[in-house]
């Protein structure tokens, strides 16, 4: 057994090869199933796995491991448009020729009439995942920092020189100043029909690379030989779920968990001038995740906050978050960014290529939206689209891809933080007036073991399952009533603001540990919902009226 | 070597050649096999005119084209799969192999069609193509050639033809991803939408040569993707004499064909929820080509084929191909004006009309034959689709003879039905709203080109309709920069454009048919008609008609429009018919007594007599049941009442025309806030507004004073924006109750 897991590292076409042959009578049908149960029973284990070379964002097609060697690249599923691709799938002599195999000789015989020996496989575009956080690469790349640095200055070094090596393919990442890779992957199989633009999946399979061509009109274009680039591919036989960061165990009693969250909303807070009401809305809206969509389209469970801070105060909480949580991306948000043609928000299809667009990121990014920069001037059409990309991702969790005579809506969930001078230009959930407490001493950065707590807190509380049970409904339903009734005009609960109320409830429990909403939770979340309210300056009451 | 094996696959292409060649001679139209198809459709869309003209019956459908064919007057031979499957014999299995084996049947189809081509019935004149006359001479060599036992000319390049095949009628449209490894070689038909499409080029399909050592033509055949042209003479004299004889490509002796390459895309609904769309590569041969253009949606039939790699990139990898497919059959989903066809079936029936006296009245009432009534309408606008004589004079002036015509009317008198009917009857009709929501309008505008990020120009609705019907709703609310353009579009018929640095005219030969509501939504009587019709002088004086459409409750007129209503419905029996018959009309009459005492609150019109047919049809279909009986009418006139009822408990807080733009419906929120009693006094009065332009005030409860605050939250919480608030706190601050701010 060990030693089919050293022919599968080093020689993984090779174990392709028997697994075709050791039957009495070869047939290429459901040989792809064969193959990944082979590969998934050799890499059931995690230590297994850790024995293959990773691709990662710093990566370069010229640092990538040999042609033909098993690898592993954990990626985010940019895009799916590359459509199927035949191939033959066996060679003179019996040799199997999926996963990356080339056929000896090179000379291609397909004869016209002869199908039966072709196949397919469908081909698509991933990237290293956007806003990964340099200790989620640290924890599963199991590379520390500095070598990470070390590579990215060794990168821009060997990036100086010229090469004839595969190209990366511009346009397709969300992030283009961070340190990325993408490549083509061939999935054979039904797999392929599962994956979907943003999905994150751990890719294992078979180096090597493919020629890529516009392929449109190429009858014309072939006039110049080398009118195509070879990228990168990954012969993928394994997609495996995402790997999550190994965390550390959670204390389990109640008051340790309590001295935790307040150690950690202490943190948050110190990002923001050590306002700890403005903290709790960030814990909460750090913790958003979008648990039910209902069939009309609603997406419940999503919490844009704005984080409306005072002028010429220096918030610094984008590095605290990024400490934080396993994916984050900043917008910086101009009126030169906006209106620039080149700063996509949404994906773009052109010519069959989808370009990436800023916002195309996976589940569970958080995104920081700064808009202090905005400053006054004139969106143009660009800019206007842009805005509305952002505003509408926000409000309903769907982002519209463009494509030629139709636009897409993808379903996204990514937690908003927008941060602003006063009440930013898009609407969101909610607007929290950030107030520093000046004078207050900068806490030392939390040590290693604490950051990892905190990690830990938020990754356990963001994926826990809540229930709300029978009789907090019932308090709801009658605190509610209760309310509309004591209303008057205007300051009267609507709807949505009961939604808004329960989300943040369930978050604010999600928060404190607890699995289901209690009476506690509801009340704090009113409190605190009331201090914001409180917290408006007064002139936003009015400023709406410039008769 | 030991023999291959050969696997008996009980194919034997010699029978199918010599049964092709049965069908091409005998196949007699016994009826036309598409309309056939057709009659259980029932589909007023797919009624399309792409019958042949061959599909008489009785005739010898494919005799009679291959003798045009012989006789150059025909290229494309579109060989219908579904003529093939009457015939019972041989016609079965022979469409199954060519579903199967599309390729293979192509040359078996022309070999045979070469075979069993007649002798042109006309011969070689001093008009014929250049190319007949080459070729006739080429025949008349290749005879003696093949006397001589010399090479002859490869049948490729005496082909005059193009062999199609059109997929049977029944075949399902695939997506793009449902095409699968699995379907190379077949034929299928794919459906979407056309994204991009390259230009047309030459495409060799027979190489000529001359060799110049001793003259001989060799010719090669090209059925790839890519040949290794010849250089040495391969001709039997040559070779005798070993003299390698340089050959030189004769461009003039070779064989070309138009080719195209194009992309499709998967329509919205094709694509699963969560993924992107896919694209195909289909390519176009000979008659194919041109017949798409970006933003059609098409069913292309064809074959689905791989391309082997070759050249630079088979060097590298000599294993991947790209498919794409070959078209056989383009459908537009959309037919084009000049796609119809006059076949003999029509041209009799038009023959027959002529002889009718009441041709006239006839025409006129089968136009939307669905809308009851307004002869005179309908007769104006069948003179609107044949339209005047459009008069030049001899300085270049242009008197147009395109007819416009405007309707004017009460919600629900069906303009728009009309205003679709025509634009969908018309060859080239456009209809649109004065409101389009396209940024390009009605005229013409200059865009920036999502692909190219190029400045183009891009005409809207009346260049589009250019030699066609303009269908405009919503006339009185279009944009004032539409309405000035109009100006010049109605009487010199042409669109003057200046803009970011292009300054040009289109053409707009347009009749524009508009329909417009009066001011105030209704005609109200009691005002002038010059005060009800919401369009300037200078508007109306280009409109050749202007209908003024009114909807009078009346007992008669009322009884027939509701009995020709109930007739259209087919699941609606008799006696439950006339019972809503009489609920209409009772309907009808109610509503007039209120309106005599001025507090209506719904508006009955025909429109309503539909509801309650479309109400009872679901309760039937509730039932399981296929008819609609009277007590469906019943709990539909209830749920009528009821809904009217809600409108009444409303009385005195409801917006009651009620307009639905955000402004309004802020506003009417306010006064609602107000009206509750809501918003107490608080501080000081820091109102701003004239107290005495307080419209409501006198209603009871009715508190005026607001805090902004509230009305801002509730306003917000209504899902409208805070620009929305702004505007309607303006008009508010004019008309209503002040705002404390």
């Amino acid at each position: 057994m060990l030693a089919d897991l050293n022919t599968a590292i080093r020689t993984p076409l090779a174990l392709v090869q028997s697994v075709y042959s050791q039957d009495a009578a070869p047939t290429l049908d459901g040989l792809e199933k064969r193959v990944e149960a082979a590969f998934s029973g050799l890499f059931s284990d995690a230590s297994a796995l850790a024995q293959l070379p990773a691709i990662t964002s710093i990566s370069t097609p010229s640092t990538l491991p040999p042609s033909g060697s098993l690898v592993r690249f954990r990626a985010m599923v940019q895009d799916t448009g590359f459509g199927s691709e035949v191939y033959k799938a066996l060679g003179k002599n019996g040799d199997v020729l999926m996963f990356g195999k080339e056929e000896e000789g090179g000379d291609s015989d397909v004869a016209s009439d002869d199908y039966s020996n072709l196949k397919e496989r469908q081909a698509f575009y991933v990237v290293s995942v956007p806003g990964e956080t340099a200790w989620v690469k640290e924890n599963l790349d199991k590379t520390t920092a500095e070598s990470l640095e070390a590579s990215v200055a060794a990168l821009s070094l060997s990036n100086a020189e010229p090469t004839a090596e595969p190209t990366l393919l511009a346009n397709k990442y969300p992030v283009p100043s961070e340190p990325h890779f993408g490549c083509i992957v061939k999935v054979y199989g039904e797999a392929a029909d599962a994956l979907k633009t943003t999905d994150v999946v751990e890719f294992v399979g078979v180096i090597g690379e493919t020629p890529l061509s516009s392929s449109f009109d190429d009858l014309v274009a072939d006039s110049a030989p080398p009118a195509t680039t070879p990228v990168p591919a990954l012969h993928v036989i394994l997609a495996l779920p995402a790997p999550q960061p190994t965390l550390v165990e959670l204390p389990t009693a109640a008051d340790e968990l309590v001295r935790l969250r307040n150690e950690l909303i202490e943190y948050l807070a110190g990002g923001l001038g050590g306002d700890v009401d403005a903290a709790e809305w960030l814990l909460l809206a750090l913790l958003t995740r979008i648990h039910t969509r209902h069939p009309t389209g609603m997406a419940l469970g999503s919490l844009s906050l704005n984080l409306a801070l005072p002028s010429s105060f220096a918030a610094t909480i984008a590095p605290i978050i990024s400490s934080l949580v396993p994916k984050t991306t900043s917008l910086n948000l101009t009126i030169p960014v906006l209106n620039d043609i080149k700063n996509r928000m949404a994906p773009r299809n052109r010519d069959e290529n989808l370009e990436s667009g800023a916002l195309q990121l996976s589940t569970g990014t958080a995104v920081l939206v700064d808009m202090r920069g905005i400053g006054e001037g004139k969106l143009e059409d660009a800019g206007v689209r842009n805005l509305r990309h952002i505003a509408t991702t926000m409000a309903q969790q769907k982002l519209s891809y463009e494509f030629p005579y139709s636009s897409f809506e993808l379903e996204t969930d990514l937690s908003f933080i927008l941060l602003s001078e006063g009440k930013a230009i898009l609407p969101t959930d909610c607007v929290v007036y950030v107030k520093p407490t000046s004078g207050l001493a900068v806490s030392p950065p939390p040590s290693a073991e604490k950051l990892e707590a905190f990690r830990s807190f938020l990754a356990k509380m963001k994926a826990s399952d809540f229930t709300i049970p029978p009789e907090m409904s019932e308090i709801i339903q009658a605190d509610f009533v209760e309310r509309r009734q004591k209303s008057v005009a205007g300051e009267g609960m609507s709807q949505e603001d009961l939604l808004f109320r329960m989300t943040a409830a369930r978050l604010m429990a999600l928060s404190t540990g607890s699995a289901a909403l209690s009476k506690q939770a509801w009340l704090a979340t009113a409190e605190l919902d009331e201090r914001r309210k409180d917290a408006a300056p007064p002139a936003t009451k009015t400023e709406a009226c410039k008769a | 070597m030991a023999a291959l094996p050969v696997i008996d696959l009980g194919l034997d292409y010699d029978e199918d050649l010599e049964r092709i060649k049965t069908f091409l001679h005998k196949f007699q139209v016994t009826r036309p096999a598409r309309q056939a198809e057709r009659d259980d459709e029932d589909n007023m869309e797919d009624e399309d005119d792409e019958m042949e003209a061959d599909d008489v019956e009785g005739t010898l459908k494919y005799q009679d084209q291959l003798q045009r064919v012989a006789n150059r007057e025909q290229e494309r031979l579109v060989i219908d799969l579904e003529d093939l499957k009457q015939d019972d014999t041989n016609g079965k299995p022979l469409v199954d192999q060519i579903q199967r084996n599309a390729q293979r049947y192509i040359k078996l189809f022309s070999r045979a069609v070469d075979e069993v081509l007649p002798e042109p019935t006309c011969d070689i004149t001093a008009k014929s193509d250049i190319l007949d006359v080459i070729q006739y001479q080429r025949n008349e060599k290749n005879a003696q050639n093949e006397e001589e036992g010399q090479a002859t000319f490869p049948p490729n390049l005496l082909r005059r033809y193009n062999l199609y095949f059109r997929p049977l009628a029944n075949d399902v449209p695939l997506a793009v991803r449902e095409v699968r490894g699995s379907h190379l070689g077949k034929l299928i038909t794919v459906r979407g939408i056309v994204t991009r499409v390259s230009e047309v080029k030459p495409l060799l399909q027979v190489n000529a040569y001359t060799c110049d050592s001793c003259g001989a033509e060799i010719f090669q055949d090209v059925d790839q993707r890519k040949i290794t042209p010849l250089t040495e003479c391969i001709s039997d004299v040559c070779e005798q004499n070993s003299s390698r004889g340089q050959l030189h490509m004769q461009t003039r002796a070779c064989k070309f064909t138009p080719f195209q390459e194009c992309k499709i895309q998967e329509m919205t609904d094709q694509v699963p929820v969560g993924h992107i769309p896919r694209s195909m590569t289909i390519h176009l041969y000979g008659n194919q080509t041109r017949l798409v253009s970006p933003g059609d949606v098409v069913h292309v039939g064809g074959i689905f084929l791989p391309i082997p790699y070759e050249g630079f990139k088979a060097m590298r990898l000599g294993l991947l191909t790209d498919s794409y497919l070959e078209a056989h059959h383009i459908h537009q989903l959309k037919k084009q004006y000049d796609s119809m066809k006059l076949t003999p079936k029509i041209q009799q029936d038009i023959a027959e009309l002529k002889r009718d006296p009441a041709l006239y009245a006839k025409l006129a009432s089968s136009i939307a034959p669905e809308i009851f009534g307004h002869e005179d309408v309908k007769k104006a606008l069948l003179l609107l689709l044949v339209g005047g004589v459009t008069k030049a004079m001899g300085d270049g002036m242009k008197i147009r003879g395109d007819i416009n015509v405007c309707l004017m009317g009460d919600p629900g008198v069906a303009k728009s039905q009309l205003l679709k009917y025509i634009s969908k009857v018309a060859p080239r009709g456009v209809y649109t709203t004065g409101r389009g929501s396209s940024g390009v309008g009605l005229t013409a505008a200059v865009m920036r080109d999502p692909v190219t990020d190029e400045f183009v120009l891009e005409g809207g609705a009346l260049v589009l309709a250019d030699n066609g019907i303009a269908c405009i709703d919503e006339f009185d609310k279009m944009d004032e920069a539409d309405r000035t353009a109009i100006h010049e579009v109605m009487e010199q018929q042409t669109i003057s454009i200046s803009k970011a640095g292009i300054t040009t005219t289109l053409n707009a030969r347009t009749s524009i048919l508009a329909a417009a509501n009066p001011l105030y939504g209704r005609y109200n009587p009691k005002i002038s008609p010059v005060d009800n019709i919401n369009l300037p002088a200078a508007l109306l004086s280009r409109f050749d008609l202007l209908f003024l459409i009114l909807d009078t409750p009346s007992r008669d007129d009322d009884e027939r429009l509701a009995q020709h209503v109930t007739y259209k419905r087919p699941t609606v029996p008799k006696e439950v018919s006339n019972y809503v018959v009489q609920a209409y009309v009772e309907l009808r009459k109610e509503q007039k007594n209120q309106e005599d005492r001025n507090q209506f609150f719904t508006y009955t019109s025909a429109r309503t007599l539909l509801g309650v047919l479309r109400l009872s049809q679901a309760l039937a279909r509730l039932r399981f049941a296929d008819a609609v009986e009277t007590p469906d009418v019943d709990e539909a006139l209830r749920l009528m009442e009821c809904s009217k009822a809600s409108l009444h408990e409303n009385d005195g807080r409801g917006d009651r025309n009620a307009d639905q733009t955000n402004t309004s419906k802020i506003f009417a929120l306010i006064k609602q806030m107000a009206a509750a009693g809501a918003g107490r006094r608080r501080g000081g009065r820091l109102g701003r507004g004239p107290a005495q332009m307080d419209v409501d005030g006198e209603e009871e409860g009715f508190n005026p004073e607001q805090n902004m605050r509230e009305v801002r939250e509730r306003v917000i919480a209504k899902g409208f924006t805070e620009d929305q608030l702004n505007v309607s706190c303006f008009f508010s601050l004019r008309f209503s109750p002040r705002l404390r701010c």
